[in-house]
């Protein structure tokens, strides 16, 4: 175990700023959703502010701005940590480690794979303990529903960024580059109602799930000196 | 006994780019407690070879062994035997000195952290300055502590003198030389500054493209391989490689690299009717012989 919590000490330090950075964006943005959220209640009532956004239409997406919250986190994460790695193929170094090379790559994308669960727990968590404070159950569990779609995202995208960070191949980076982006677009389609992904959530947990192991396909490439 | 087992033993290894042959057949092997450099132009295949030792690159065919092991499927426990130097003593720049200590520290069994303090306390910098702000020399020293903490039994040095002003080469060579020879270590090294390796190293490979010329003790090759320069009537005389090695020209003056006595190429000159002046013997050094052999471009 004692490696392994030596490579993480490297993961960390690599991503300890865009960790802190991005947490701070995203408490920050929650923070200011509900200040707006109660400065309309102020104004409109408790029971009139919840009417309107139940019934109109289009809904009332108010927690629209944390849409792309989890995204920035992955990207800056996985850039943060895989960037210095990439630069001067400095991977050599991870790689030359006494671990299986297997396992460093692994280490390092489930050291990626924590650390995104921890932001989105603490910026889903506070965000679901101040909407339960304002709304009832009505409201707040499809607004979870459409919030875990975009949180499922982040383990999307970090594991794209992964998975084209260590693919030796130009082309075959462009390509996966794109491949992810394209997919992305089906975590972020439903905005305009609550509940958006009740029934997707499901493929989209395991679309995020099947990609976790991509990494190993370019750490097993470029061990093998693919070009 | 021990002194003559193989560390690192390469079969028939070969080699391509795409359809760029680098080398065929290529046979290797560096006893253990040897110091073996590894010489050749650029694009010559020095990295190749690097990169295929240290599982990096998996080669067309042929094998690479170290301490038994194929080098495209090293266990971790051969791993901690082999210290690396990445060329120009590429690090973690991101951490700081005590960062990088403290994190090798949990690879290796018996990390010696004392040897990678006394080394960096000669350095004026403090434990907090990030590898990122430092001189390819200060890094080289910080990867020269690394290694002498791992302790490890095999280095493999690639290109260690790219980006070290003199003073720091010279440094980084007496602590390298007086270190492996002390400790029966074996070292697998390259580097195009060839008057740093005749310092440290006791064998030589010279590879030249798509193929190896010279594999063995320094001294023999240097013993051997001669060079002789005289002056002829005329410039464009050309000799076949079954006469040399390797014939270098300015005008009429020749610079002639074979592994014959002086007898025989100037019998040579006199059964192809040339006419020659100024004959003498060069005194060559590692770097000479090795451009004597493989010529200047």
């Amino acid at each position: 175990m004692k490696p392994i919590w030596h490579l993480f000490y490297k993961e960390w330090i690599k991503t300890r700023a865009a960790f802190f950075g991005t947490l701070i964006v995203g408490i920050g943005v929650v923070f200011y959703i509900f200040i707006g959220v109660e400065n309309r209640i102020t104004l409109m009532g408790a029971k009139g502010y919840t009417l309107y956004m139940l019934y109109n239409n289009p809904p009332v997406i108010y927690y629209g701005l944390l849409r792309y919250i989890p995204l920035l986190a992955a990207v800056c994460i996985g850039v943060s940590q895989y960037a210095p790695e990439v630069a001067q193929r400095r991977i050599r170094l991870t790689l030359h480690l006494p671990v299986g090379n297997r396992t460093l790559v692994a280490g390092m994308a489930l050291y990626g794979l924590l650390l995104i669960t921890l932001f989105n727990a603490i910026v889903l968590a506070l965000f679901c303990y101040k909407n339960s404070v304002l709304f009832p159950a009505e409201v707040t569990v499809p607004v979870r529903e459409t919030l875990l779609g975009w949180f499922l995202a982040a383990y999307w995208v970090y594991n794209f960024i992964a998975f084209t960070a260590l693919e030796p191949n130009r082309m075959r980076q462009l390509f996966y580059a794109l491949t992810g982006i394209v997919v992305l677009s089906l975590y972020l389609y439903h905005v305009p109602f609550h509940g958006a992904y009740s029934t997707s959530m499901p493929v989209l947990a395991l679309m995020a799930l099947l990609s976790c192991p991509l990494v190993l396909f370019s750490g097993y490439r470029l061990n093998k000196g693919e070009r | 006994m021990n002194a003559e087992r193989p560390v690192i033993e390469c079969r028939n290894l070969t080699h391509y780019y795409g359809k760029k042959l680098v080398y065929e057949n290529l046979n290797i092997v560096v006893p253990e407690g040897h110091i073996m450099g590894l010489l050749g132009k650029n694009g010559a295949g020095k990295s190749t070879t690097i990169n295929i030792l240290n599982g990096f690159l998996e080669p067309r065919s042929g094998q690479c062994l170290i301490y038994g092991e194929d080098t495209q499927n090293l266990s971790p426990e051969t791993k901690k035997r082999i210290g690396y130097l990445i060329e120009g003593h590429i690090q973690y720049s991101f951490m700081n000195v005590h960062q990088i200590e403290k994190f090798y520290s949990g690879f290796y069994d018996n990390w010696n952290r004392d040897a990678y303090w006394s080394l960096i306390n000669r350095l004026k910098i403090t434990p907090h300055q990030k590898i990122s702000t430092m001189s390819c020399g200060q890094r080289a020293q910080v990867a020269l502590g690394l290694i002498l903490a791992q302790d490890p039994d095999l280095l493999i040095l690639d290109d260690f003198s790219l980006g070290l002003d003199p003073g720091y080469r010279r440094l980084f060579i007496d602590y390298m030389r007086e270190y492996c020879k002390s400790q029966h270590k074996t070292v697998f090294l390259t580097s195009h500054i060839i008057q740093d390796m005749e310092r440290l190293i006791d064998d030589v490979i010279i590879m030249d493209y798509n193929r190896m010329l010279v594999q063995g003790p320094v001294k023999d090759f240097t013993d051997r391989f001669k060079g002789f320069a005289f002056d002829l009537d005329r410039d464009d005389v050309t000799f076949g490689k079954d006469e040399a090695a390797n014939v270098e020209h300015i005008n009429n003056h020749y610079e002639f690299y074979t592994y014959d006595d002086e007898t025989a190429v100037k019998a040579l000159l006199d059964a192809k009717g040339l006419a020659y002046r100024n004959f003498s013997r060069m005194n060559l050094t590692l770097e000479d012989a090795f451009i004597g052999l493989t010529g200047k471009y």
